[in-house]
């Protein structure tokens, strides 16, 4: 908000208000930073009448951008990154494929999850239009259930797919491997290799190129979480386990149940009696953070979209946003902190895409499922302005408390035990549909130390309780160089495993 | 989001249900904006609905009525509790042949007052309290419901229902209207209130340009799940199933409405038209040793499925891919007409589909090419219903369609009270079969 001109003609006392006021205003626009000044949203136009629900997409080698729809169609779209300084151009690919999900290009074939199977597609006669559909495998099982969705990861640096496959009704297994991801190699060969899963919304890779995949709250998840995929783990939901019988080679033996009583347990007891299980790396608290995530990516860019280089972005489609991860990992655990990033889309995220040049493609529907945004579906393109919001970076565990680290210098002043508002809980882990938070307490926080370049702080948090989520909120912290507060203040650091 | 509200204003200590999650879920299947506030009441509440009924036991009986019999008279073939306490046809479920079914069970009313009962059967039904008939809903229909309101004071009653099916489809589903509570089902069936299900602005599905065909992969109805609709120039469609690797049912007319596919969570696509007309949809391949051999169904496998409780408690089949078949893909022509392929055994097979016309009326010539080392005695099933009589090469197939093989010798079969039209398969193999309809589409299409 700009000062206002002083008119001479005004009373002295209003010149004086009008004085404060500007002044006061500019303290406040100092005080106030908004997302869209370090991240641009641009809604990129759709053809007219074309129902355009994105789910996957892909960036081809001629910089046309590519995406599936959760009708089967599969779109070319030129001049994406330039719009709308350019029009874009639409071109159908394929249609109608059975609710694809996710795409990936690989050497001439664009490859795409589909409910029945993993198709690759091509192009033969070079019209423009795919003419070869060949099915890449087609193993696991469908009943017709509207719920069992099918999202695959991008192609790895093997050649494989990692197909993300969710329960019957979201709740039963009642199809082969309905519940597990299973690895779709190129030759067509699928190995069950996790099992446990739920009702996933996304599957990518973090920077170092594990495995990671979303999955929604509900029965024996208490909240919604960005879960790793180690290939033989045990993910928490066990009604998929009946298909152990037919992946011991891939996936080992079956684990044990947990607790199907009515008072339900917590992952952090859970744990020690199921050595396969691998607690949720991130959880997403619900409703605070979001209520159905969706699609995952890295970010490879070296730094050009902005300061958050390796740590990964996760749609969510309810809050018609985008979220971002921390990840580390501890004693062989992946855990890590969750931050707001960007919100104000115009539908329910669900595809996520970030270019190693720094440009991110999202899009998504609310159909069937609500969204915040309001907009049946939308594709939409986020820029960063070159501007470094001031951020907590990361969150690190320590031994006896949590390292943050900030995008600009923190003034000292402010680094105070009483600038941070802590509180830690868990969920029940329990078959019912998810869990309230539980077991609150609020920690003691005292800041230990603070680096000298004022980007790092130490603090001392106590007690650190194993399994718990911390959410941290820094609300008193202001930057050293314009005193302005931080973008998002909170943060929520899952710590299942504490330093030694 | 329930379980948000409740931990926020107290009454944390009741579980949400993933039973009431799916009740919800089909009750908001629509809903694009944020709940108000009556929603959440209405799920909340019905959190805390009382289960009306205890100790519910049925009975089931043998025969073939036009009306409900007298019960009494007859011997029951076998009785059983329903342990959840809702009242449910489950227990009949195995039984093809006519049947009747009682329910009693013991009927707690928590204040005296009006209640309104709604029956809903097909075939015949009926509702007794304490004795005393309230609701007739008797003779052979499809599902009807009858109302009837009962003065009831707060206590136990007894409630009996009784339940016959004559044939064809079968439904029972029991409702009270309560002032608290709202309306409590008392079966597992739900009461559909207005009796249809719910319909949306048609989405007919079009090819990209005149001439070309257009593919569906989508739900489709009469297949398993792996279906792939394709609509012809000339008003021909086909259903091509991807799990059984072979035709499902041919029509004509409009080809597809995706609007149930594409509205809400979506529910599979509606092919429209008419004249369906199904042949030999079952794998396509196997080896006879005799021609007494049966045709072998589509292999399903069963497995014991546990869900919310450790114990094993029920067996679900679910498909396993037929050994020997395995699905490729198919490949789009410059009409893109799409050309099916898949493995069998050391087969490789082509399956094209193409309209014609054949004495003027359009028609679907189907190629099927196989390459590669076939066993002896394998065989093509070309058709398995209709009398399968012949004429100029034409076989009836019923349906008001005719069918008509070149390429190879078709061998018709009695088999299991039924024909079949089969072709035997040497080696590599080009086929040409012919699928005409009797008479041309009417024109007021």
């Amino acid at each position: 908000m700009k000062a206002k001109p002083v008119d001479s003609s005004i009373l002295p006392c209003f010149l004086a208000l009008i004085f404060l006021r500007a002044a006061s205003t500019n303290l406040l626009a100092a005080d106030t930073p908004t997302e869209s000044d370090y991240y641009t949203i641009t809604p990129i136009e759709t053809p007219k009448g074309a129902v355009i629900e994105t789910a996957g997409i892909d960036i081809l080698p001629d910089k046309k951008v590519v995406i599936c729809t959760r009708r089967g169609q599969v779109w070319t779209v030129e001049n994406a990154f330039d719009y709308p300084a350019k029009p874009t151009k639409w071109k159908i690919f394929a249609e109608y494929l059975h609710e694809p999900l996710s795409l990936t290009y690989n050497d001439g074939w664009l490859y795409a999850v589909q409910r029945p199977e993993v198709t690759r597609m091509k192009d033969e006669d070079g019209d423009g239009r795919a003419d070869v559909f060949e099915t890449v495998s087609d193993g696991w099982g469908i009943s017709g259930n509207y719920h069992e969705y099918a999202f695959g990861s991008p192609m790895d640096k093997d050649g494989n797919i990692w197909c993300a496959l969710c329960l019957t009704g979201s709740f039963t297994s009642e199809a082969l491997y309905r519940g597990w991801i299973v690895r779709v190699s190129k030759k067509g060969k699928l190995d069950p290799v996790v099992s446990g899963v739920r009702s996933p919304g996304g599957v990518g890779f973090n920077a170092e190129g594990d495995v990671f995949f979303t999955d929604n709250q509900g029965a024996w998840n208490g909240s919604s979480a960005l879960k790793w995929a180690k290939p033989g783990s045990f993910q928490g939901n066990p009604n998929g386990n009946i298909w152990y019988k037919y992946a011991k080679d891939t996936a080992g033996d079956r684990p044990p149940d947990p607790p199907y009583t009515e008072a339900g347990s917590r992952t952090s007891i859970e744990r020690k009696h199921i050595p396969s299980y691998i607690p949720p790396a991130v959880i997403l608290p619900h409703q605070k953070v979001g209520n159905s995530p969706t699609g995952i990516v890295a970010d490879l860019s070296n730094g050009k979209f902005g300061p958050f280089a390796r740590q990964v972005f996760v749609g969510e489609q309810t809050q018609s946003k985008i979220n971002r991860v921390f990840l580390e990992k501890v004693n062989g655990i992946y855990q890590g902190a969750v931050f707001p990033f960007l919100q104000g889309f115009q539908s329910g995220n669900i595809g996520l895409r970030l270019t190693d040049d720094g440009v991110l493609f999202t899009g998504g529907s609310n159909r069937g499922w609500g969204a915040r945004g309001g907009k049946l579906f939308d594709f939409e393109r986020v820029n960063w302005t070159g501007k470094v919001p001031f951020e907590i970076h990361e969150i690190r565990a320590e031994k006896d408390g949590f390292e943050l680290t900030f995008t600009k210098p923190v003034d000292k002043a402010t680094a105070l035990g009483t600038s941070f508002k802590t509180s830690a809980f868990t969920y029940i882990y329990q078959k019912a549909y998810g869990s309230p938070e539980v077991d609150t307490i609020h920690p003691k926080v005292r800041v230990a130390t603070v680096a000298e370049d004022g980007k790092t702080i130490r603090l001392k948090v106590d007690p650190l309780v194993q399994g718990d989520v911390y959410q941290i909120q820094a609300e008193g912290l202001k930057s050293a160089a314009d005193g302005e507060s931080l973008l998002h203040d909170m943060g929520w650091y899952t710590l299942n495993e504490i330093p030694r | 989001m329930v379980t948000y509200v409740l931990r926020k204003f107290g009454g944390a200590k009741i579980l949400v249900k993933p039973t009431e999650v799916g009740k919800w879920r089909k009750q908001f299947n629509e809903q694009q904006m944020p709940y108000r506030r009556k929603d959440l009441e209405q799920m909340i509440q019905s959190l805390h609905a009382p289960r009306l009924l205890s100790d519910l036991k049925y009975s089931i009986y043998s025969g073939k009525w036009k009306q409900l019999p007298d019960f009494s008279k007859l011997d029951p073939a076998k009785t059983g509790k329903l342990k959840n306490n809702l009242i449910t046809l489950e227990p009949a479920k195995g039984i093809k042949k006519p049947f009747g079914m009682v329910f009693e069970a013991s009927m707690t009313i928590p204040k005296t007052g009006t209640y309104e009962f709604s029956l809903s059967s097909d075939d015949g039904s009926a509702l007794a309290v304490d004795g005393e008939g309230v609701i007739d809903n008797d003779g052979i229909h499809p599902a009807k419901i009858v109302r009837a309101r009962e003065k009831l004071e707060a206590g136990n009653h007894h409630l009996k229902v009784l339940y016959f099916e004559g044939g064809g489809n079968r439904s029972l589903s029991l409702a009270v209207q309560t002032e608290r509570f709202g309306r409590l089902t008392l079966s597992k069936e739900k009461l559909n209130k207005k009796g249809k299900k719910k319909t949306f602005d048609p989405i007919l599905l079009t090819p990209e340009n005149p001439g070309e065909a257009v593919v569906e992969r989508a739900f489709l109805p009469d297949s398993k799940p792996r279906a792939i609709g394709v609509g012809y120039p000339d008003h021909v469609n086909l259903c091509w199933d991807a799990d059984i690797m072979n035709l499902a049912y041919v029509w004509r007319g409009e080809f597809m409405d995706a609007s149930p596919n594409w509205n809400g969570r979506g529910s599979g696509s509606k092919p429209l038209g008419q004249d369906r007309v199904a042949t030999a949809h079952g794998l396509p391949f196997q080896v006879l040793e005799s021609l007494d051999e049966p045709w072998q169904p589509f292999s399903e496998a069963k497995i014991k499925y546990e869900r919310d409780n450790p114990d094993p408690h029920r067996e679900i089949t679910f498909n396993i891919h037929p050994p020997g078949y395995r699905f490729l893909g198919y490949r789009l022509d410059k009409k893109r007409f799409p050309t099916f392929l898949y493995q069998y055994d050391d087969l490789h097979v082509s399956d094209f589909y193409t309209p014609r016309k054949v004495d003027g009326i359009p028609s679907i010539v189907r190629t099927l090419k196989a390459r590669g080392s076939a066993s002896p005695n394998t065989y093509l099933r070309v058709a398995d219903s209709g009398p399968l009589t012949e004429r100029d090469g034409w076989y009836d197939v019923g349906g008001k369609m005719k069918i008509k093989i070149t390429g190879a010798e078709p061998v018709v079969r009695q088999i299991n009270g039924h024909r079949e039209l089969l072709v035997m398969i040497p080696g590599d193999t080009d086929l040409e079969i012919t699928y005409r309809w009797q008479s041309p589409l009417p024109t007021s299409q």
